[in-house]
């Protein structure tokens, strides 16, 4: 009876957060412009494609997908590439102030994007970085980077040592060691890394449009870009939001199937 | 010739002295245990061994060859662990052979490497498993076999019973004594349980805080024990001091315990609990303040004026003495003293 009522409250929580938004949004972006939408109508007088078509007509849309897209595989190669000494050796090399290390990679998360894009645009801007996709995938990185250093010293550290130490007696460098042992049985982690960098990265703001606007029009320049500046045109925004939600809701559902079919990576979560 | 020679090893960590100055020689084929509480060094013996662990400074030398500069993959040492540590990803098959194939060894030979060591720990038909379809006395008889696959000069042992059951412990010590006899593999084995210690091996190193304390046999480790921190860790034992007095050993209450060996002084007797005899009499010494039936045996607490001691006998004619009857103890006629530097 207690988890029946836990799971109502769950689902309702979900349904408050998640998609009340979604259906408002749906609603706005279905508008037709010669009815409008105005208090105190629950629903629009009138629905239409016509906001769907002209964004559709938009061939500047399609540009800012492909490198929204782009930016975000970068940075999350570079995130990857970078994060993983540092999580190898907060998992598994013991060493001095190991605590205040810790911090000092989760500290980006604390200080605000804006405030981080404003420190980096100046710099970026004395060091001709500003307006470049570089730039901008540099700027994402230090946004992700804590993110993908957490997830994958938290997945090495479920590796066993006892694993990699019975693997090296057996006759594996640390290579094979990493290539037979590790990875096999780390990946769901870096798979988990992953895909919540390239999210995170496909909808990130402040620094992208601070380092790179208006040269680097990614799909969230494009969406601030669509709101019009000083009045803000819902309808517009919407489909939009639906664009820049389209990669986060596939992605999500692509790893819960993973997660399920998966014998071996379910024994790995498990293990984890 | 497969021994191994350890000179001089030594280890700290900050402050803490982990190993202080370990030296031993394991002939070949031999099984040592080493045993001692958590924490006296045994393990960071073993890690050094097995170039998990870097000494500050000592020589290894396993079948004439130095090794303590080698990396871990270099020392071709067979290592079995508490947590058995199998791969859980790779069929028990895959397991055993990844020694094998790391050495590049061609697959048709693997293949019979693997069904060989496989049929030595009687798992020959479960080569296909996953290490989780196991129970654990399974998992650990793959580890083994999975060690000795490479066969190396040297097996480490490290508490590879201390996660199974009491039961399955006995079988799992026994088919390892055979499997190891048979194979004439000079074996180190490490642990804190004295009786898997003296069931298994030739030579016990006995080590507290960092070092050695004693290396015997185990039965002359327990009869004939020099220190009283060996006498205490092998099984149960009364220490009794004792004054010299004309020639003769005298307990604290009175009774001559027999000739002294040396002139003067205090000295300490180590008496096991089956060695010490009790028979109820109204003038004696002794008091009984407990009694507890083992099975096999009956023990016996018995307090003399401020000593605890501790008496067991065994087989249908023990005698359960209830507590708070007055008991005169008899002593064996070989008495055994401890080295008087190690007595407290």
């Amino acid at each position: 009876m207690k988890r029946y009522w836990l799971s109502i409250g769950l689902y309702a929580a979900l349904a408050l957060t998640l998609l009340a938004p979604m259906v408002v949004a749906a609603l706005w972006s279905l508008v037709d412009p010669k009815g409008g939408w105005f208090a105190p109508d629950i629903l629009p007088r009138a629905v239409s494609l016509n906001h769907w078509r002209a964004i559709g007509l938009d061939r500047s849309l399609i540009n800012s997908i492909g490198l929204s897209v782009l930016i975000s595989l970068a940075v999350t190669a570079l995130s990857g590439l970078l994060a993983l000494p540092t999580a190898y050796a907060l998992a598994k090399i013991p060493f001095r102030a190991k605590r205040a290390v810790e911090m000092f990679i989760l500290a980006p998360l604390i200080v605000p994007g804006l405030i981080v894009g404003i420190g980096i645009g100046y710099l970026f801007f004395r060091v001709g970085l500003a307006y470049s996709v570089p730039g901008v995938i540099l700027a994402q990185t230090i946004g992700t980077l804590p993110f993908m250093i957490r997830i994958l010293s938290a997945t090495l550290e479920a590796v066993p040592a006892d694993l990699i130490h019975a693997a090296r007696s057996l006759g594996a460098s640390p290579l094979k060691v990493g290539l037979h042992i590790v990875a096999p049985l780390a990946w769901p982690g870096f798979i988990a890394g992953g895909m919540l960098t390239f999210v995170s990265s496909f909808e990130e703001f402040e620094k992208t449009f601070i380092v790179g606007a208006p040269q680097v029009e990614t799909l969230t320049v494009k969406l601030w870009a669509v709101l019009g500046g000083k009045v803000m045109i819902f309808p517009n925004a919407a489909v939009v939001t639906f664009i820049v939600l389209v990669p986060t809701v596939l992605i999500f559902f692509l790893a819960e199937r993973a997660m399920r079919n998966d014998g071996a990576l379910a024994a790995g979560m498990g293990k984890l | 010739m497969a021994d191994a020679v350890i000179t001089g090893l030594r280890k700290t960590f900050g402050p803490t002295v982990a190993v202080a100055d370990f030296s031993l020689h394991v002939a070949e084929g031999e099984f040592v245990a080493l045993l001692g509480p958590s924490g006296c060094g045994k393990t960071t013996v073993m890690r050094m061994i097995a170039g998990i662990t870097q000494p500050d400074r000592g020589e290894i030398s396993v079948a004439g060859q130095r090794i303590e500069t080698l990396m871990p993959e270099r020392r071709n040492i067979g290592l079995v662990f508490q947590s058995y540590a199998l791969f859980p990803h790779m069929t028990v098959a895959r397991n055993v052979a990844f020694g094998l194939r790391m050495r590049g060894v061609p697959a048709g030979q693997i293949a019979a490497k693997v069904a060989e060591v496989l049929a030595m720990v009687d798992l020959a038909d479960h080569g296909e498993r996953l290490p989780r379809e196991l129970s654990g006395g399974q998992q650990q008889r793959v580890a083994l076999a999975r060690a000795i696959a490479i066969e190396p000069p040297l097996l480490l042992l490290d508490e590879p019973l201390s996660n199974l059951d009491a039961k399955l412990r006995e079988q799992l010590r026994d088919d390892l004594k055979a499997l190891q006899r048979r194979l004439g593999i000079t074996t180190i084995h490490v642990t804190h349980d004295q009786s898997e210690a003296m069931a298994l091996a030739d030579r016990v190193v006995v080590m507290n805080a960092g070092a050695i304390v004693e290396i015997g046999t185990p039965r002359r480790l327990y009869q004939t024990p020099q220190t009283r921190f060996t006498a205490e860790f092998l099984g149960h034992t009364n220490i009794i001091p004792a004054q010299v007095q004309a020639g003769l050993m005298i307990a604290p209450w009175g009774q001559v315990l027999g000739a002294a060996p040396s002139a003067t002084g205090l000295l300490h007797l180590s008496v096991r609990p089956e060695d010490l005899g009790l028979s109820p009499s109204e003038d004696g010494v002794g008091l009984v303040t407990e009694v507890t039936f083992l099975g096999a045996e009956v023990e016996h607490r018995v307090t003399v004026g401020n000593l605890r001691l501790r008496a067991r006998s065994s087989g249908q004619g023990a005698a359960v003495l209830p507590a708070g009857t007055k008991v005169t103890l008899s002593f064996p006629a070989d008495l055994h003293l401890l080295a008087k530097s190690t007595a407290p």
